[in-house]
């Protein structure tokens, strides 16, 4: 097999022209492949040759490093053997030398944050989405965001023109606190990122993370109480239809930036009940009608991914996309920084056995400094922030493609033909899906 | 009430009242959480969910086909800053 090295070798025309020109930022003269190689090594034409001086430590600082004057070069090469451990240390009298491969350090929980909301609106495209005469801004579509609850006086220092449909929130039974008036903190933060690609959108306030439902914290923060809130905004969605209800909306998006981290939160392995492995779960049937209704549910994958899992994962990354966040009808996001690079944290598929292998669907930008609910300087992190910027793309797209004709089974369908794939990408791949959502590219496959 | 119980009742007619609800599943009306109410899961197929208290369930009830519940309720949390650091059996 080839095995990719680095090989120190005399000057010689050709290789003194490739360093040269690679300096000077022109096109080489000459081919490396002229140049004489020790036997058994094979150049990489591709790659230009470095000058090392004498190649020798004892000697930087003393001898020329100039491609003109440099005596030894750096080339790359290829040498054919069985097994990695036959490369030979020396070939000719020439010492060759591992080429290993280099990967970037991932982003991860102490990260700082890589780039900045008008980032990710560049890479998202967003001003050719809301330009003059496509408009695709959210406007008259309804994002409710299932979360910790928003402060919209936070928001509204910072996106003035920020909407809170406050009559079509939820205000859980025994909750004193009115939709909006929450305290700083991830709904907040969920709320500021759908507004990314879907200024105009309308923002609904469910806090069914919030410490001030039924119960308390502790009791508050379960799936029933997500069923609660969930049942609501079907009934208002598609049965009720009461004046001024949701349904006056064109579309209706909901962000999930919530999960489980672990089996051991659920019932044991094969019981009947269980949540996180069970399609006939009362809350996958509701999310299953829900999706036929005509809602567009987008769920956050996890912070469970292999090179640094939250830790309430307990070590546990595989199959770690569980529950509704791997239902077969809602779009799963996974988390890239605006580098293009998946974050460490962002939990990889297959999902967990029984639901929906392919997730996530895609991935969206996460770790930028964005809403700074966390506090300034502090980065939008998590698949939590990829979840509603990616909500946001959907609400964009919502603007001018109807429930009806498009809905979301085929929405999430064409959003992940049209991801723009990571290089070397051939279909689904664990950590970016079918790529990165590209809501301009998947609004013209629309015909918007 | 402490230990509830999410289960699954049928009615082809609209949300089934408590009362309904408690009849199907073989317990009393005061086992049913109010506050919960009557979910609707899928009103198409006629399909709703109610809590129960799981200490007036019926013994059997798992038994029943088709199955009724109970149904898990698990803790969930927001998917935000990733928690670093030790393992913390607080965490579990």
């Amino acid at each position: 097999m080839p095995i990719s090295v680095l090989v120190v070798v005399p000057g010689q025309e050709a290789i003194r022209e490739s360093a040269a020109a690679f300096a000077e930022g022109r096109a080489a003269t000459r081919d490396l492949r002229d140049a004489s190689m020790p036997s058994l090594l094979s150049i990489d034409p591709d790659v230009p040759a470095v000058p090392l001086g004498t190649g020798r430590l004892e000697d930087l600082g003393i001898v020329s490093m100039a491609p003109d004057q440099s005596p030894a070069f750096a080339v790359r090469a290829t040498v054919n053997v069985d097994r990695v451990e036959d490369v030979p240390e020396v070939v000719d009298g020439r010492p060759v030398f591992a080429d290993p491969r280099i990967a970037p350090f991932a982003t991860c929980g102490s990260t700082p944050a890589l780039g900045n909301t008008a980032a990710v609106v560049s890479q998202l495209n967003v001003a050719r989405l809301t330009a003059s005469g496509r408009g695709l801004d959210g406007a008259n579509v309804a994002v409710a965001i299932m979360d910790t609850g928003i402060n919209l006086a936070f928001l509204r220092a910072k996106l003035p023109a920020v909407r809170l449909d406050v009559a079509n929130s939820w205000t859980p039974s025994n909750g004193a606190t009115l939709p909006g008036n929450y305290p700083i903190d991830h709904g907040t933060m969920c709320a500021f990122d759908t507004l990314i690609a879907a200024p105009n959108a309308t923002l609904l306030d469910f806090p069914i993370l919030a410490s001030s439902v039924p119960g308390g914290s502790t009791v508050g923060r379960t799936i029933s109480t997500a069923m609660l809130a969930f049942s609501q905004l079907f009934t208002n969605w598609a049965v009720a239809f009461a004046p001024g209800g949701v349904s006056k909306f064109a579309g209706l998006v909901i962000n999930n930036s919530w999960g489980i981290y672990h089996p051991s939160w659920d019932f044991p392995l094969g019981h009947r009940g269980r949540y996180i492995d069970n399609p006939r779960h009362p809350f996958n049937v509701l999310v299953a009608a829900m999706a036929v209704s005509g809602i567009d549910m987008v769920f956050a994958a996890g912070n469970c991914g292999p090179i640094c899992a939250d830790i309430r994962c307990q070590s546990r990354t595989a199959g770690a996309i569980m529950g509704a966040n791997a239902h077969p009808d809602v779009l799963t996001l996974g988390g890239c920084d605006i580098n293009d690079q998946i974050v460490g944290y962002s939990s990889q598929g297959p999902s967990i056995a029984n639901m929906f292998q392919q997730k996530p669907d895609v991935a969206a930008y996460t770790h930028f400094l964005g809403s700074e609910a966390f506090g300034a300087g502090h980065p939008d992190i998590g698949t939590s922030a990829a979840c509603p910027v990616a909500a946001g793309c959907v609400a964009a797209l919502r603007t001018k493609v109807s429930f009806v004709t498009t809905p979301p089974t085929n929405l999430f369908a064409q959003i992940r033909a049209m991801a723009r794939a990571v290089p070397g990408q051939v279909g689904w791949q664990a950590d970016f899906g079918h790529g990165i959502i590209d809501p301009d590219a998947t609004g013209m496959s629309l015909g918007v | 009430m402490p230990n509830k119980a999410l289960m699954t009742v049928q009615s082809e007619d609209g949300p089934p009242t408590l009362e309904v609800a408690a009849r199907q599943l073989g317990v009393g009306l005061d086992a049913v959480d109010a506050d919960f109410g009557v979910i609707a899961i899928d009103p198409k197929q006629g399909l709703y969910s109610v809590q129960v208290d799981a200490e007036q369930m019926p013994a059997d009830v798992a038994g029943q086909e088709p199955y009724r519940g109970p149904f898990s309720t698990p803790r969930i949390e927001p998917l935000g800053p990733p928690k670093i650091g030790a393992p913390d059996e607080s965490e579990k």
